[in-house]
């Protein structure tokens, strides 16, 4: 398992299915070493506010990228969103929806919440795996942090 | 016929008279007392006047005044008749003492007579003359105080004392002691003569209107004849018979020729007296006459006059009683077009009232109520009123003007077919019956009400009886024509009120209707807006749940064909490959019902859409990447539409992706055509195609969702595309519809709002 603190992609999935081929994508693109997977919305925020099982977390030690399921169990992913976005320790951390729904109004409450990028997972393979493996590019190779 | 002039002198003269008897009396008392000779007799060795007939006078003056100045005063009057007592006393017991020869101690009571020998005889006392003078004096001023109506005798008495005591005064005039000495008795002093006569006189003034001076004091020739001649009558023959006396006694004539002469004088100057005294009277006679005349003719023409002025007024006065009578009859009429008025008003109030009712309200029972008591308060014939209105086969009193009680238990519901009112209602016309007494059709609680006359009139509604309104009079034939009209009128009003009543039912039950239709629908549309939640949850549920497995089955069989494609022959791929195009329809599919179910729920967002520009870019977007695939595309002006862009875009999409799939076996001669044009307010749309087309025998199929003309193998689609462009044009208020012909290509037709108003 990566070290917490060095940690690049913080993957919030609750299906199984989902976490294996998105992180076959990666691996893909040999992006996947720096990768979390946490399988819920409480979790997400434990890990990102360093709080329960990841109290020897530090805040600060942002990950370059957050993929976020919105439908999760516990804490739903538009909540999780707004937490991350109305703290200040975390509001810059790039975070990318990555999920199901093509609901108009998903889309449009989580731009509002602040987030980087809204990506619906194609059915078809192919695209689904081309579409991680842009955003990992982008997200971690292009894109320039704040310091 | 009194003559006031002399009355008046007559009575200053008795006024003055008693005035002068009481001095002659007072003098001669102060004589009496002061012992002063002249006072007692005037001239001295004349006879004096008595004591006692100086208070006689001063009696009798002062009784003679009080009855003139005093004659009111009862007081005086009693006083007067006892001075008048006194004076008769007086008179009569002298006489007496001279009847009886004795000395009553009367003649010296006051003052004894010093000269008692000188007259020879009773010294002090009286002559009789004068004692008889006072009796009958004393009498007549008793008479005239006592018995007012007795002047005659009073006057005559007066005259009588006068005349003796004239006698004596002629006796001292003539110088015959004779006249004023009786034998040896003393004799009457002149002062007591001439006292007599002015008492005698002014007691036969008073009240000279009255008694025998009431023949001199008349105004008339009579009366004025004597007041001419009188005093001749009495001072003629006195100068004659002293003129005659003087020459006798100085011897120019003897006594025969004195006489001779005195009568013949007398004569003459009596005659003249009298000629003169007749003319002048014969003057004023006929003065006299000529004014009577005159007179007579002045009221000749007065009568006349009169007798005109009688008629005219008569004349006036019958011209007067015609008019009258012209004016009562006037008033007569005057009477009668003013009842007629007030009947006309009445009637007027009565129909005033009901239309007012009517039109004021739509109760059935207060507009009722309200006709019966104008009717009866201003119809007089009208003793009982009642409305009824028929429920079932019972006619029910709604207003009545106040049956007794025992009526109006029995008719408050009459049962069908009792009596008047259901044949009224039978044959839905006016009964008037002027006789009651006389019909059959009258039941019992009629005559209770003691009808004389009864008028049973029917409400018609819709033309049926609905009612009937009864009226009862004690008065028999109490109704005329007009007033049945006036009725007929009210009955008309009530059926305007029954009409406005059954309305106003209607559409209360209406409203009730209404309202509960109201409550179901929002209880209905609670269940949908929970129902459309339900969907709602459903369709994310479908949107994130149906996709995730779907993406697994596609995913892991790419990475077992990936990671083991050596252990697969040409069917395992081909087996992988059905698979997978599967799992994409499936992909597909759930998109497009998504997006069809979304559409129930998103509002139009209506906004001007230009059709030709979009229209262009979805075909940029939808053409095929090989060119030689792409099909001809005529685009034509097409008309502003008004719409939902997102949704317009997806109609557009839809139709010329299925115009590009099914022209695509066309090849290079595949064309697709876009016409538009304005029509009213909507913009008629058509995409017409030459591919395959379809048999309108499936026309109605073709907007259905999943209805498919076409196997997957030829085409492929999800039979939801249509579905989904009808769907949005009927939400904007258009129509969509199609031709086509097998192999021929196909023509949908769609129609958008021109503009906002035309948005439904």
């Amino acid at each position: 398992m990566t070290d917490i603190n060095q940690v690049e992609i913080l993957l919030v999935e609750d299906n199984p299915n989902d976490e294996e081929l998105t992180l076959r994508a990666l691996k893909k693109n040999n992006i996947a070493n720096n990768v979390h997977v946490v399988r819920d919305g409480a979790e997400a925020l434990d890990f990102i506010f360093a709080s329960g099982p990841y109290t020897s977390r530090r805040v600060e030690s942002r990950p370059k990228v957050i993929l976020l399921d919105l439908k999760l169990p516990k804490v739903d992913g538009l909540e999780v969103l707004k937490r991350i976005k109305s703290d200040d320790r975390t509001s810059m951390t790039p975070v990318v929806v990555l999920t199901s729904s093509k609901e108009e109004r998903d889309i449009v409450e989580s731009y509002k919440l602040g987030v980087s990028s809204y990506i619906v997972k194609p059915v078809d393979f192919d695209k689904f795996i081309q579409a991680v493996s842009q955003l990992g590019l982008y997200w971690l190779l292009l894109n320039q942090p704040p310091g | 016929m009194i003559a006031p002039r002399v009355v008046a002198i007559l009575n200053t003269f008795s006024k003055t008279a008693s005035l002068v008897v009481i001095v002659i009396g007072m003098l001669v008392l102060a004589g009496w007392v002061a012992d002063v000779e002249t006072l007692k007799a005037v001239l001295p060795g004349y006879e004096p006047m008595k004591v006692n007939t100086s208070i006689g006078f001063i009696f009798g003056g002062l009784s003679l005044w009080l009855l003139l100045s005093r004659s009111g005063n009862r007081t005086a009057r009693i006083v007067a008749g006892i001075l008048a007592f006194f004076v008769v006393v007086i008179g009569s017991l002298t006489l007496l003492e001279y009847l009886t020869w004795r000395e009553f101690g009367i003649d010296n009571l006051i003052f004894a007579d010093p000269d008692a020998d000188m007259s020879g005889g009773f010294a002090g006392r009286m002559s009789p003359l004068s004692a008889v003078n006072f009796t009958i004096l004393g009498a007549a001023l008793l008479i005239l105080i006592t018995r007012p109506g007795k002047e005659p005798y009073s006057g005559v008495l007066a005259l009588v004392a006068a005349f003796a005591s004239l006698l004596s005064v002629l006796g001292y005039i003539y110088g015959v002691a004779a006249f004023y000495t009786f034998y040896t008795y003393s004799s009457v002093a002149l002062n007591t003569a001439i006292a007599s006569i002015v008492l005698a006189l002014g007691i036969l003034f008073v009240r000279p209107e009255r008694g025998i001076m009431s023949v001199i004091t008349m105004d008339t020739l009579g009366g004025m004849m004597a007041r001419r001649v009188l005093p001749w009558a009495i001072l003629l023959p006195f100068f004659f018979g002293w003129l005659r006396l003087k020459g006798q006694e100085l011897g120019y004539y003897d006594t025969g020729i004195g006489l001779s002469l005195f009568a013949v004088s007398t004569m003459v100057l009596f005659t003249l007296l009298i000629w003169f005294s007749a003319r002048s009277l014969n003057g004023s006679d006929i003065e006299r006459k000529q004014a009577e005349n005159e007179v007579h003719l002045l009221n000749q023409g007065l009568e006349r006059r009169v007798v005109e002025r009688t008629h005219e007024l008569q004349n006036a006065i019958n011209e007067l009683g015609r008019e009258v009578g012209e004016r009562h009859k006037a008033e007569d009429s005057l009477k009668v077009s003013l009842e007629e008025l007030s009947r006309k008003n009445r009637m007027e109030t009565i129909i005033n009232a009901i239309t007012g009712s009517v039109h004021g309200s739509v109760d059935l029972r207060e507009v009722l109520s309200n006709a019966v008591k104008s009717i009866k308060e201003n119809m007089p014939g009208v003793d009982f009123i009642g409305v009824f209105m028929i429920e079932d086969k019972n006619a029910v009193l709604m207003a009545d003007s106040g049956y007794p009680e025992d009526v109006y238990e029995k008719i408050k519901v009459i049962p069908y077919p009792k009596g008047l009112t259901w044949k009224t209602v039978e044959e839905g016309k006016t009964m008037y019956c002027p006789d009651a007494e006389n019909d059959t059709t009258i039941g019992q609680a009629g005559r209770a009400l003691g009808t004389k006359s009864y008028i049973s009139m029917p409400i018609r509604y819709d033309e049926k009886t609905v009612g009937v309104i009864n009226i009862n009079s004690r008065t028999a034939d109490a109704f005329d024509k007009e007033e049945l009209s006036l009725l007929e009128t009210v009955a008309i009003q009530v059926e305007a009120a029954v009409h406005n009543a059954r309305i106003v039912e209607a559409l209360r039950a209406t409203e009730k209707e209404n309202r509960s239709l109201n409550e179901e629908l929002e209880r209905r549309l609670e269940e949908l807006t929970a129902v459309n939640k339900e969907l709602e949850a459903f369709s994310y549920s479908v949107s994130h749940d149906l996709r995730a497995p779907l993406r697994a089955i596609d995913g892991f069989s790419r990475i077992l064909l990936e990671d083991y494609s050596g252990m697969l022959d040409e069917e395992g791929h081909r087996l992988f490959s059905v698979i997978r195009s599967n799992t994409l329809n499936m992909g597909q599919l759930i998109d497009d019902l998504l997006a069809f179910s979304r559409l129930g729920r998103q509002d139009v967002v209506p906004l001007e859409v230009n059709i030709s520009e979009m229209a262009r870019q979805v075909f940029q977007e939808l053409q095929p990447h090989d060119s030689v695939k792409t099909p001809k595309f005529t685009l034509n002006h097409l008309p502003t539409a008004f719409g939902d862009r997102s949704m317009i875009r997806q109609v557009l999409t839809n139709l010329i992706s299925n115009a590009i799939k099914f022209t695509r076996d066309r090849g290079a001669e595949a064309a697709i055509e876009i016409t538009g044009h304005s029509n009213g307010r909507e913009n008629i749309y058509h995409i017409t195609d030459n591919g395959i087309g379809f048999d309108m025998a499936y026309v109605d199929k073709l907007f259905g969702v999943f209805q498919r003309l076409h196997s997957q193998n030829e085409f492929e689609g999800t039979g939801v595309g249509l579905a989904l462009v009808k769907r949005i044009v009927v939400r904007h208020g258009g129509r969509v519809w199609a031709e086509g012909k097998v192999g021929e290509g196909a023509s949908f037709y769609f129609t958008l709002p021109k503009d906002e108003g035309g948005l439904s």
